[in-house]
């Protein structure tokens, strides 16, 4: 094998003997590490830790919808200034912190009652942080991608996020949206949708359509009306990542992050939500 | 009756674990090199799959949810620790040595597990999941998220760095 470890070609035929001699010492290696017991109390603790949790939903909305609804009597109708940034926020740029469409009348917040993960994939990007955020605590994190597109197969999928199950049909009056903006998108679920749909590989959920777009150039959501029990906040397109925001402590992050990016900078592109709040139309 | 499909739903989440469990504990094992940390991860990745388990149990391979949530803890671990390698010893002075006896599975995982260390977080990854996991070169893209021209290029640098550690071929050859 020649020193230079990115002559893939030349090297080929050779890594395949090398590494199925390397399987062999790893199964070696790795033997006697036997399966877990499943401790089926820890489980259900887990459960209604998370039934909690999403209690937890509620008070973390509330109080930054609070936060926001002060701010927005104090400075006015229509401001379009930034809301409070709450506690645990972490620094991420470009960001959008922002006032939902001014409603008609006084807002109402909706508690969602659960938010799952929707990535046109297999369900499972960022459910790392899915607790924190439901707490209050930190934010939903995206992958990080070498390009705006979020991919899944390495082929473009048409957007990753989550959906907000509020517990029953409700009028929406607007959306508050706290994090880092590409392009999100509010999308909407048709009455015929019952339960948190399952995630289809490559598609949106079935019976959703979009309601809003918000774009880093004006960061903020129009005004729309809809009549929903489920929501879906929806990146089409990831911002790129600060490179401060790559110390560890601060950001802990997705699977890929020490893989070189082909991209000329080698920068990464990640989504971060920090905040939803849903305010119901009265 | 909700109570009976609660201990129903335990009961298939038992199955399954009974069933992937070690496949997840060597994969976990071999990227963050102990049995104790390994569980952990392990553990701490069902309680985030159990909660969702109506949802996951649904997809096709619900297993490699699982492996994912693990590869991502295992990575996030390392960047909030900002954890260093620690090598014992020095692996490729005693590599001879170390795999004189193939049945030596003391000094064996010593050897590699200290040799893993010496790799990069992203490097050790694509390493176990290549010839440990045995995934294609697009499957560890998709995996990671990143391109296989990537990967081909971790992997074989990985594989590289792993052989001038513990001397694949010498030990193997012995075997």
């Amino acid at each position: 094998m020649s020193e230079d470890g990115g002559n893939a070609m030349n090297e080929a035929n050779a890594m395949d003997g090398e590494g199925e001699k390397l399987h062999v010492i790893m199964a070696q290696a790795a033997d006697g590490i036997a399966g877990i017991r499943m401790d089926g109390a820890r489980m259900l603790r887990a459960r209604r830790r998370r039934r909690w949790q999403e209690g937890g939903v509620a008070v973390g909305i509330l109080s930054v919808t609070l936060a926001v609804s002060m701010f927005t009597l104090h400075y006015g109708r229509g401001s379009s200034g930034p809301a409070p940034v709450p506690p645990g926020a972490g620094p991420t740029s470009p960001t959008a912190q922002q006032t939902p469409a001014r409603p008609t009348s006084s807002p109402t917040v909706v508690v969602p009652v659960a938010v799952e993960v929707y990535d046109a994939d297999d369900g499972s990007e960022g459910a790392e942080f899915l607790s924190a955020f439901t707490q209050g605590k930190g934010s939903w994190l995206t992958r990080q991608y070498c390009q705006s597109q979020p991919t899944s197969h390495l082929r473009p999928k048409p957007g990753t996020g989550l959906i907000l199950d509020l517990g029953k049909q409700t009028k929406l009056g607007g959306v508050g949206f706290n994090g880092s903006w590409g392009t999100v998108e509010i999308w909407a679920a048709d009455s015929s949708v019952t339960a948190m749909p399952a995630v289809v590989p490559g598609q949106p959920p079935a019976g959703f359509h979009k309601v809003a777009i918000m774009t880093g150039s004006d960061g903020k959501f129009p005004r729309f009306d809809a009549a929903t029990r489920f929501l879906l906040v929806w990146y089409t397109q990831l911002p790129k990542r600060d490179r401060l925001d790559a110390v560890p402590d601060v950001l802990p992050s997705a699977s890929n992050t020490d893989l070189l990016c082909h991209n000329a900078d080698g920068a990464t592109y990640e989504g971060e939500i920090t905040n939803i709040v849903v305010f119901q139309k009265n | 009756v909700g109570r009976q499909d609660g201990a129903e739903e335990l009961r298939n989440f038992e199955e399954f674990v009974a069933l992937r469990s070690p496949s997840w504990m060597r994969t976990a094992f071999l990227l963050v090199g102990n049995r104790e940390a390994a569980e952990d991860l392990v553990q701490s990745a069902l309680e985030r799959t159990f909660v969702r388990w109506r949802r996951v149990r649904r997809m096709e391979m619900p297993e490699a949810y699982v492996r994912r949530i693990v590869i991502n803890s295992a990575h996030q671990a390392w960047r909030v620790a900002q954890r260093t390698p620690v090598v014992v010893g020095g692996i490729g002075e005693h590599a001879d040595q170390a795999f004189a006896d193939p049945a030596d599975g003391v000094a064996l995982r010593a050897s590699l597990l200290c040799a893993l260390d010496e790799l990069p977080h992203g490097m050790r990854t694509v390493v176990v999941l290549r010839y440990w996991e045995e995934l294609s070169v697009q499957e560890v893209a998709e995996l990671l998220h990143c391109s296989t021209g990537n990967v081909k290029a971790q992997a074989s640098r990985g594989l590289e760095r792993l052989r001038n550690l513990i001397s694949v071929e010498s030990g193997s050859n012995r075997g």
